[in-house]
């Protein structure tokens, strides 16, 4: 019934765009392509902590290789038939929740910005740990994760990628999601409107973690390899970027700041060669500083595309 | 007794805030709470709703001894109040800031939250009327779409009230819900109070300095000084005491 | 024994640098509220001032007590107005604007300090010039105390006691407290907020710029990103001791640098940097409010 609009749409579009990449792109397109769905996985899923309930967490990259890790494992030990690659997904995105919860509750309990100090650190620490973790190939990395890049791995992708915004909206559009803003706008008062404000952040946090490692296990996927290098704090830093840019509290603006994020540095490239450093990141930070002086509410602010249609529609 | 007061006590630090109150508050009950500034009323306030908690002495709700449970248990078993200072939700419309304090008896879960089917659907659709219909009693029913924070400060006090009544509480507490408001909104407040009171049996405690308002409509008064319960009784008997008048306007030097 | 004695002078030397960076963040968080990110960055920048500094006017030539203050000068100056501008220019026009907004501002401006440095001064590690020569002043078995181990303990020692008598003696520091506390209330009692946090700001980099001279002493080997794990290992140490008490941040220092001592001596130095972390946590998970803190009551 109307549940269903949504999924047919997720695969519908998911459909569509595989086709369009496997006739339409080069491969060099292609890979940019399953980047851009995996980012838009990165930035509604980091929305939902910073933007919708008003935490600053700094550690998405942690969680996503928490997940990239996990499924990439998953898939050399265990291949319970061909093409298992959601359940590998599937794992990597609940390893990532298990760890959200144990980051989220020591520091979610506390009013203030320690989030962000710990997730800092979170990040950092799971990254020396998988570069000394020579099991998982440490700092040479891991190799041979099973993946394809082909028709069927991009809709497999932009299934998920979608099934993530989609997900992600109905909960915002939820008592749930009132919740999470509620916490957001006043901790105090959402308390004593009866919100268990700590449950309701650890949430949010837990279910954002599952989607940061469900990204990464399709990055393993569609690398076939990984290393710690790819976890940097740049990578949290970029799926802020993201966040921020296209507007903390729209998941449309999430869509719009992963696909700007990830097409921008290749843009840039050229430009990069000729200086022969990463101008990028100096242009990111830059960015985000002018952002938050002049246009904190980044592209789409709280607004939704279904905004544009509101403005027709009388008020529900 | 609805809510009892039993000694109790806070201070921070060295200084003490409120020293041996008690007070109590039946169900159905429109009780005023006043003092001049600083007395500590809406120290008060937070102690009953679980922000702050006192150092001595007890707090029974409903029979149950609320000292160490935290705020929103305190909110789930029906104690909702409004802020002296506002604190709506600014960014969300009005409707969804009344609708937040309906998520604690939300009747579906997260599940249901990421699938949209039919009972979430219904419940979505069912909370909206009734948050509406609480809308109306206060002719705010018009603003429903608008942004919390984009509208006037008498009307933000009365969606603080709204809000609060989401919740189904047994008891109301109101702080200041006529500051700033002109005799005639103050009036309309007077009647708005007496009739969420009478028409969803509350009880009602309220903080206000218009002593039109508080001799008006409350049944009994308690007025606090300094931390201290200095006098409790009918409006008439606390017009005419002279601790109040004292506490009010300080004592009359001798010529 | 006696290595065990070393452990603890060493462990108590680079506490006393990471307490020197420590009190930036807290005094900077005392006043605003903000965990002031671009600070680890504002110490980096004291590092390659020092260096550039000190190579241009060939100070590793002449080694001694001249060319290490004018070094002092240097770094403390070029910090200093780093600091100011930091907040003049990137953290005054939000100071009404939400939370979230200034800590997403500080992390930019940090990571700008960190990429222009990397433009600048080149991503490759360099030398910090030699202004002291070292020594051993002192030698008992296995226990050698090292002219740098006690310039750098003297020197911290110096600014910090300096820095108590500014905050508990003069006016300009009560001032400082009074803002810290409300400062609202301070703008009400006549006091200019704006001077109050430039002046904590100047003061916070400038024990940034003694701390990098310190360092670039000690350990001088300096790259663009030696400022991060640096300062994410001070503002834990603020933390520890009570995120805006000032003497909190100068025994959550020494604990950092004895514990991290101590972790690579007997432990495993793969662990070092894993150690903040844990300290975060743990003091998190028991007292949140740190070794000195006192729990802030919210005004509701």
């Amino acid at each position: 019934m109307q549940a269903y609009r949504g999924w047919i749409l997720v695969f519908g579009l998911a459909f569509v765009i595989s086709l369009l990449s496997e006739f339409a792109l080069n491969a060099y397109l292609q890979q940019i392509l399953f980047f851009i769905a995996i980012n838009i996985m990165l930035s509604t899923s980091l929305n939902l902590v910073n933007g919708f309930c008003g935490q600053f967490s700094l550690g998405h990259a942690g969680f996503m290789a928490v997940g990239a890790y996990t499924g990439a494992v998953v898939s050399l030990y265990f291949q319970p038939f061909p093409w298992a690659y959601p359940i590998y997904v599937v794992a990597g995105g609940i390893a990532a929740a298990i760890a959200g919860f144990l980051v989220g509750m020591p520091s979610l309990r506390l009013r203030g910005d320690y989030l962000a100090i710990v997730t800092l650190g979170f990040g950092e620490i799971i990254r020396v740990i998988l570069l000394n973790l020579d099991i998982v190939g440490g700092a040479r990395g891991l190799y041979g994760i099973p993946g394809e890049t082909g028709a069927l791995a991009c809709f497999h992708v932009f299934a998920w990628s979608g099934a993530t915004v989609l997900l992600l909206w109905r909960l915002v559009h939820s008592s749930y999601g009132r919740a999470f803003m509620s916490v957001r706008e006043d901790e105090v008062a959402s308390e004593c409107m009866g919100i268990n404000t700590t449950r309701v952040k650890v949430s949010a946090f837990v279910i954002s973690s599952f989607f940061a490692g469900c990204a990464g296990a399709l990055f393993a996927q569609t690398t076939n390899s990984l290393n710690p290098a790819s976890f940097q704090f740049i990578k949290s830093v970029d799926a802020v970027i993201m966040v921020v840019l296209g507007g903390m509290g729209s998941l449309t603006g999430s869509v719009l700041g992963a696909v700007i994020v990830t097409i921008l540095p290749e843009a840039l490239r050229p430009l990069q060669e000729w200086t022969g450093v990463d101008i990028r990141m100096v242009i990111y930070s830059l960015a985000l500083i002018m952002l938050m002086i002049w246009r904190p509410t980044g592209l789409l602010g709280t607004k939704e595309w279904t905004s544009i249609w509101r403005k027709r529609a009388a008020p529900s | 007794m609805l809510l009892h007061l039993k000694d109790v006590s806070i201070r921070f630090g060295g200084l003490k805030v409120i020293e041996n109150m008690n007070m109590a508050v039946n169900s159905g009950e429109l009780v005023g709470l006043i003092g001049p500034n600083g007395a500590g009323k809406t120290t008060a306030f937070n102690l009953i709703t679980g922000i702050y908690k006192p150092t001595s002495g007890e707090i029974i709700f409903n029979g149950e001894k609320i000292n160490s449970l935290k705020a929103y248990e305190i909110a789930r078993r029906g104690v909702i109040r409004t802020f002296q200072n506002i604190r709506l939700f600014a960014n969300l419309s009005v409707l969804e800031n009344v609708l937040v304090t309906m998520h604690m008896g939300c009747p579906y879960g997260l599940l249901a939250a990421f699938t949209h089917g039919p009972k979430f659907t219904r419940v979505e659709r069912e909370s909206r009327q009734k948050a509406m219909e609480l809308l109306e009693i206060f002719n705010l029913q018009g603003l429903a779409q608008d942004l919390a924070g984009s509208l006037p400060y008498g009307i933000q006090r009365k969606i603080e009230i709204v809000r609060a009544l989401a919740g189904h509480p047994k008891l109301i507490l109101l702080d200041e819900p006529a500051a700033g408001m002109n005799p005639a909104e103050t009036a309309e407040l007077m009647g708005l109070i007496r009739k969420i009171r009478d028409e969803f049996n509350l009880a009602v405690l309220l903080i206000e300095h218009d002593m039109k308002l508080v001799m008006g409509i409350c049944e009994r008064i308690v007025v606090l000084d300094h931390g201290v319960v200095i006098a409790e009784g009918l409006p008439k008997e606390i017009q005419s005491n002279t601790k109040v008048i004292e506490a009010y306007l300080g004592v009359e030097e001798s010529a | 024994m006696e290595e065990f004695i070393q452990h603890i002078l060493n462990g108590l030397n680079l506490g006393a640098i990471y307490a020197l960076i420590a009190l930036g963040y807290t005094m900077v968080y005392g006043v605003l509220q903000l965990i002031n990110f671009a600070h680890s960055e504002v110490y980096m920048v004291g590092a390659f001032a020092g260096y550039y500094g000190a190579s241009f006017l060939r100070l590793n030539d002449s080694p001694g007590w001249t060319s290490f203050f004018i070094t002092l000068l240097i770094t403390i100056t070029v910090c200093s107005v780093l600091g100011v501008c930091i907040e003049r220019f990137a953290y005054r026009p939000l100071r009404n604007a939400p939370k979230l907004n200034v800590l997403i501002t500080a992390i930019g401006v940090s990571l700008f300090l960190q990429f222009t440095g990397q433009v600048v001064f080149g991503a490759d590690p360099k030398l910090f010039p030699e202004v002291l020569t070292d020594r051993t002043l002192f030698s008992m078995g296995a226990i050698r105390i090292q002219l740098f181990d006690v310039t750098i303990f003297s020197v911290a020692l110096v600014f910090m006691l300096s820095l108590n008598y500014l905050i508990n003696h003069t006016t300009i520091g009560m001032a400082i407290r009074a803002a810290s506390f409300s400062s609202r209330s301070a703008t009400l009692m006549g006091i200019n907020v704006n001077s109050v946090i430039m002046t904590t700001f100047i003061v916070g980099s400038s024990l940034a710029g003694v701390g990098s001279l310190l360092v670039g002493l000690k350990y001088p080997k300096i790259d663009p990103l030696m400022g991060m794990l640096f300062g994410l290992k001070a503002f834990v140490a603020a933390v520890l001791g009570g995120i805006g008490n000032l003497p909190g941040a100068v025994i959550g220092g020494l604990i950092m640098g004895l514990s991290e001592e101590m972790v690579v001596a007997y432990l495993s130095s793969t662990y070092r940097d894993a150690l903040a972390f844990g300290l975060l946590i743990a003091i998190l998970l028991f007292k949140p409010s740190g070794i000195m803190g006192q729990v802030r009551v919210e005004k509701v």
